[in-house]
Order: C-alpha cells, then sequence, then structure tokens
C-alpha cells in the first residue's frame, strides 16, 4: 500500500486524457456515421432505412459494454490481434452513431416537406438541398439534445474500462487498487467527470432554453 | 460458430438475467417514489427541497454509473461505511432512477397548464392536496412515455453491477467466456436475452400506456380545456 | 363593515406599476362589476383579492382581517373568497361531480358522500342536473363555466370573484353563464366581476368601477355610471364598446 501521491495524480490525468481522446473519436466518426443513420433512416424507401433502424434498435436494447465484448471478441475471432482502444472506439462510435442518427433524424422530421420540395424549383438536387439548406438547420434545432448526448458519450467512456483500457475510471480504479485511499481517489475521479460533463450539461440546457 | 457449450449454461445466464432486472424494478420503483416526493417537496417548500435536489440530479446525471458504483461501494467503506454489494447496488440504481425520474416528472408537470394550478390553489389546497388532487396524474401521464424509455436505460446500465460483483447477466457472462473458451458465442447470447428483454419492457410498457391514456382521457383532449 | 376594504392599494411587477392606490369598500351582498380596457389592470386587482397575487402596498382586508400572504392564512381566505377563470381550469381527469365535491371533501373535511350532495346541490343551481357524470371535456364552454362556477361555489364562500368568465363562449352560449349570476346576485352573494358585459353590469351589478391605467378611475352606482358617465374616459370607453 502507498501514499497516494503525484504520481498518482498524473496517472489519473492520463487516464482523463484517454477519456477525451475516446470521446473525440467517437464523436467524429459517430457523427459522420450518426448523419448517415439519420438521412437513410428518414428515406422512405425501407431497404434503405432498415439498417439505420436495426442499428438504432440495437443500441437501445444491448448494453454498451456487451457490445464492445462482442466487437472485441468478434474481430479476436477472425484472427486478428484487437486493441481494447480499437475495440473500444469502435463501438462508442456506433453508440454514438445510433442516438445522434436519432436524434438528428427527429430533427430532420420536424422541418417541413414544403422546402424539400422546393429543392427542384430552385434548380438544386436534393442532395444539394440537403447539404445546403436542410441539415444545417436540422443540426442547429437538434444542438440541445445533440449537446445532451455528449455528456452520455462522456459517461459511456467509462464502460472501457471493463475490457481493460485505462481511461478515466480504470486508471481510478488502478490508484485505487495500489493506494486504497478510496475515498480521495474516485472522489477526485468524479470531480473530473463533473468538470467536464456540467459545462455540457448546462449549455444544453441553455441551448434549450434559447429554442434556436 | 459453436453456440452448443454457451446453451448448455443457459439457465446460469438467465437467472443472471432476472436478478439484473430484480435490481432494475426494484431500484426503479423506489426510485420513481423518490422522485415524487422530491417533486412534491419542491412544491411544499420551493428552494430549500429546490436547490438540494437540484445538486443531487446534477452530480447522477453527471457522472457514469459505474464510478457511482465504485465511490458507493469502496469510496464510502473508506470512511467506515460499509455496505453489502447488493445494498450499493440497489442504492445505485434506486440514485439514478430517482436523478432521472425527477428530471421526467419535472418536465411532466411543466405541460400542467397555469390555470390548473392556480385553480387547485384558489380552492385552498395545500401542496400535499395540491399535487395528489390536481398535479400527481397529468404528470405521470405526460412522464410515462419517457420514464419507460429510463427504465429500459436503467436495465441496461445494471450490466455494470457486475463490477461491484453483483452476480447479474454480464456477470455470469464474463465467468462463462474465460472457462467456455468460447467468448464471442457467450456475448452473442448474452445480447440476444438483453434485447429480448429490452422488448418485452418496451410492449409493457406500451401496453400500460394505452391503458391509462384510456381511462384518463386522450393527450389532445387534455389541451383543449387549456 | 365592509367586506372588502381596499385602502390605497397598489401593484408592481419589478419596476412596472399596474395598480395605482386603489381605495374601495365593498359592503356584503354588494354585487361590483369591473370594467375597462384591455391591460388597466382589472384581472390583477381582482387576483389581488384572493392572494393569487400579493400586493406591493396599501391595505387590504376581507371581513376585517388585513391580507397575509402566510401559507395557512392563504388558504383560509381563498375557502372565504372564491374565483372563476376565465378558462373554466376544469381538473380533466376527473368527472363533473368530482370537480365540485373535491374541495368541500379535502379542505372542507365534509365526508365522501356529504361532498357529493353538495356537489349535486351546486350543479342543480347551475342547470347541471343531467351532468353529475360527464367528463370536463365533453360539454360545451357554457357547461363547462358552470361547472366551474359550481365549483367555486361549493367551497361555500362568502366572496365570489369572476374574472372575464363569459369572454371565451360563443355568443349563444354567454346568456346561460349570465343567468345564473344574475341569479346569485338576486341570492345576495357577495361579487366582484371582471366583464365587458356592459348590459349584464348594468342590470345585475350594485355598483360599477372603471379601471383606466391602473387606477379606479370612476365608481358609482351601476345605473347611473353607465347612463351619464362623468369622466371623458369612461365616455370614450363606454362608446368604444357599444
Ligand atoms: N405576471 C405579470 N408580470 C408582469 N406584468 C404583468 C403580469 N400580469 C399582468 N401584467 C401587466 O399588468 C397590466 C394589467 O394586466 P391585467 O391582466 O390586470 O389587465 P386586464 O385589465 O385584466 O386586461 P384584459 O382585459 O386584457 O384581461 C398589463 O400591462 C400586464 O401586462
Ligand atoms: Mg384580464
Amino acid at each position: 500500500m502507498r501514499e497516494f501521491s503525484q504520481n498518482h495524480m498524473i496517472l489519473i490525468l492520463q487516464g482523463l486524457g484517454w477519456t477525451m481522446a475516446l470521446t473525440l473519436a467517437a464523436m467524429i466518426f459517430g457523427g459522420i456515421l450518426g448523419l448517415l443513420v439519420a438521412v437513410l433512416r428518414s428515406s422512405p424507401n425501407r431497404w434503405v432505412s432498415l439498417p439505420s433502424a436495426v442499428l438504432i434498435r440495437l443500441f437501445q436494447g444491448i448494453p454498451l459494454v456487451v457490445v464492445i465484448f462482442m466487437i472485441y471478441f468478434g474481430i479476436a475471432r477472425t484472427g486478428y490481434n484487437v486493441s481494447p482502444f480499437v475495440a473500444c472506439a469502435v463501438g462508442l462510435s456506433l453508440f454514438a452513431a445510433a442516438f445522434l442518427g436519432e436524434i438528428w433524424r427527429g430533427a430532420l422530421l420536424a422541418i417541413p416537406r414544403a422546402q424539400w420540395e422546393s429543392a427542384d424549383s430552385l434548380g438544386m438536387t436534393s442532395f444539394q438541398m440537403l447539404r445546403i439548406a436542410i441539415l444545417p438547420q436540422a443540426l442547429r434545432l437538434s444542438a440541445p439534445a445533440t449537446v445532451g448526448f455528449l455528456v452520455q458519450l462522456v459517461k459511456a467512456t467509462s464502460v472501457c474500462s471493463m475490457v481493460g483500457f485505462v481511461e478515466l475510471m480504470r486508471a481510478g480504479q488502478m490508484v485505487n487498487g495500489t493506494t486504497f485511499d478510496s475515498f480521495r481517489v474516485f472522489g477526485i475521479v468524479a470531480a473530473l467527470y463533473l468538470l467536464i460533463n456540467l459545462p455540457m450539461s448546462f449549455a444544453a440546457k441553455r441551448l434549450e432554453k434559447l429554442k434556436l | 460458430m459453436e453456440f452448443g457449450v454457451v446453451l448448455d449454461h443457459l439457465p446460469l445466464l438467465v437467472g443472471g438475467a432476472l436478478r439484473g432486472v430484480l435490481y432494475a424494478v426494484g431500484g426503479f420503483v423506489i426510485g420513481i417514489a423518490c422522485a415524487a416526493l422530491i417533486i412534491l417537496g419542491r412544491m411544499a417548500w420551493g428552494r430549500w427541497v429546490t436547490i438540494p435536489s437540484q445538486i443531487f440530479v446534477e452530480i447522477v446525471r453527471n457522472t457514469p454509473f459505474l464510478l457511482q458504483a465504485f465511490f458507493l461501494y469502496f469510496g464510502l467503506a473508506k470512511l467506515g461505511v460499509m455496505m453489502p454489494g447488493y445494498v450499493a447496488a440497489i442504492i445505485i440504481v434506486t440514485f439514478n432512477s430517482a436523478a432521472y425520474a425527477t428530471e421526467i416528472l419535472r418536465s411532466g408537470m411543466l405541460g400542467i397548464p397555469k390555470g390548473l394550478l392556480e385553480a387547485g390553489d384558489s380552492l385552498g389546497f395545500t401542496a400535499l392536496q395540491q399535487f395528489r388532487y390536481v398535479v400527481a396524474r397529468p404528470m405521470l401521464r405526460a412522464a410515462l412515455p419517457a420514464l419507460s424509455g429510463q427504465f429500459i436505460i436503467i436495465m441496461l446500465n445494471t450490466s455494470l453491477l457486475s463490477a461491484i460483483a453483483i452476480p447479474e447477466l454480464n456477470y455470469e457472462a464474463s465467468n462463462l467466456a474465460s472457462t467456455s473458451f468460447r467468448p464471442f458465442e457467450v456475448y452473442v447470447v448474452v445480447a440476444v436475452i438483453y434485447l429480448t428483454l429490452s422488448s418485452v419492457f418496451a410492449g409493457l410498457f406500451a401496453l400500460i400506456r394505452r391503458r391509462v391514456s384510456g381511462s384518463w382521457g386522450s393527450e389532445r383532449r387534455m389541451q383543449d380545456i387549456v | 363593515m365592509s367586506l372588502i376594504e381596499l385602502n390605497a392599494v397598489t401593484k408592481s411587477y419589478g419596476s412596472h406599476q399596474v395598480i395605482y392606490d386603489a381605495t374601495l369598500s365593498i359592503a356584503a351582498g354588494e354585487v361590483i362589476a369591473l370594467i375597462g380596457k384591455s391591460g388597466s389592470g382589472k384581472s390583477t386587482l381582482l387576483r389581488c383579492l384572493n392572494g393569487l397575487e400579493q400586493i406591493s402596498g396599501g391595505s387590504l382586508r376581507i371581513a376585517g382581517t388585513p391580507i397575509s400572504y402566510e401559507k395557512a392564512k392563504l388558504r383560509a381566505l381563498r375557502r372565504k373568497v372564491a374565483i372563476v377563470f376565465q378558462g373554466y381550469n376544469l381538473f380533466p381527469h376527473l368527472t363533473v361531480e368530482d370537480n365540485v365535491a373535491l374541495a368541500p371533501r379535502v379542505t372542507g373535511k365534509a365526508s365522501g358522500t356529504e361532498a357529493l350532495k353538495l356537489a349535486h346541490r351546486y350543479l342543480e343551481r347551475v342547470g347541471l342536473a343531467d351532468k353529475f357524470r360527464a367528463h370536463p371535456r365533453d360539454l360545451s364552454g357554457g357547461q363547462q363555466q358552470r361547472v366551474a362556477i359550481a365549483r367555486a361555489l361549493a367551497v361555500q364562500p362568502e366572496i365570489l370573484l369572476l374574472d372575464e368568465v363569459t369572454a371565451a363562449l360563443d355568443p349563444e352560449l354567454v346568456g346561460e353563464v349570465l343567468t345564473v349570476l344574475g341569479e346569485l346576485a338576486e341570492q345576495g352573494l357577495t361579487m366582484v366581476l371582471v366583464t365587458h358585459e356592459i348590459a349584464f353590469a348594468r342590470r345585475a351589478a350594485n355598483r360599477i368601477a372603471f379601471m383606466h391605467q391602473g387606477r379606479l378611475h370612476e365608481v358609482g352606482p351601476a345605473e347611473a355610471t353607465i347612463s351619464q358617465p362623468r369622466t371623458a374616459e369612461l365616455q370614450k370607453f363606454l362608446s368604444a364598446v357599444r
């Protein structure tokens, strides 16, 4: 057993860095994929919307930790050597894609049909219309829910500790394992999560009130 | 793919799943009761309840479930507050349910026309009477869809209770994964079990919602009264 | 002694003053009609009378007791001073009889059956003997408004406040509500009512109080005040609404 020291704090802060990295990766890949999910899901063609519907349904019905285990062991089964980071980043990106896709689809639906139909009259293709007029509006409309989801995403990264990836939660557990200073260690970890999440939560509430 | 060995242990997994559901249902029911008390307290005592309860809600909603479990189980033990794992588990599930349900009920209450609250005030109702006769039913009904979604999220979150050695589905799964040498198959089966559970509960809630909206009048008509 | 005594009452929302120097005595059994332009402060003044709005200055006595905003005192006041709103505000999840019986049962400590009996009596009085078990949503506006009046009466108040209770109604439904109010006035219930129905005010009210820019601009006997308004503002208001 050792005293809680500066080195332990550094380990925790490194964990925090990895938590941010995971969040960022999931935001970027999940965001891109989520856009695709939202657009495909809004398609009137069943076969086009089906894959997004399935993805959304899966993440609404299976715990993230189980999905990450499936990805981890699934890739391992094919003979590739996966790092926990890759399994986690892939799992979190799909997770983000499903939920962001669902949020953004709601926003797409909220935009009046007339705007879609005006694409022809303006001489634009519907893809141009989507990119130039519809998406920006939908993103603005969904800003509060999107920011609110980021809080969920940061919290979700903690699940990666269960496959042994050393992000903030896992770093806390490791330091706790050597110092047994549980109250202080988990208190610090909690404070760090609050530090990232509280501003985003407040921003989400603000955005909601502004009704952009 | 080799599911035989996993299916041999299906009863083990199903037992774990049922234990997880038990924690979810127990904690959720207590949590909603706590949330209702918080709302009532806010109505009766204003900010003396609003501010502390808001702090509680924000702390719970902005920290990961896993961390809360560690904090309660190991962190508090350090201060001399020891509790068995199952107590810590039920408290965590209750806290999460209460925090989210408070927010959900609060926004359900926002939908109650201001005039109805004034009508209750004008009839000389106490906060408790106002809550019981004017607020509770419309609030609950408005909150039902969000509450049912929240229950499913809470149920999926019980998969993290394995971290404090609660023998729920995910806990049994990781044991089986290492003993059977078929981890992928184990988790596929586990995923199917969770999917089934969440579908069953979603269906159950849809049924409740239909019953409730039948007996309390439909949403649209509720709006007409304003 | 007057039942309601307003003395130099003022009301402000932040820096925005809405009621200036309102002084008025209302005797038991009197019916007072508050008239005036939109935004002149009629609702605000009315809502001060049962403590829904807190006065900012001056004094307000109901039945000799200075108003107190302490919770228990306020609840006691509201059993003496009932109010009916323009928007009815019936409880949508309760039947008509339960809407009316609720307050006697939970605040008046009547037993369930006593409260129901009371509810039936007041519902009959407003002409709704055939609607006990109906839901508010299944009634017309005029019927809903009469339920709201019965609900207020079932508290057995000394004073009934009414805020534009006919304003949301279709013209053909206004009459049925006014008939009920006329009967209540005849029976000697003290009422303060905000209304746009000048002809009704003239007929049913003892006195008329005209509000203008937050002040009780002209107060006088109903008949005389309408037929011979003294101030230019009231003359202008009356010619505008005719
Ligand atoms: N809660 C409030 N906060 C701020 N200002 C208010 C509030 N309620 C009323 N006011 C203001 O007080 C003034 C008087 O309002 P009030 O509702 O009493 O008028 P009124 O005579 O009843 O009008 P109407 O005939 O339209 O009902 C208005 O200028 C209004 O904007
Ligand atoms: Mg008004």
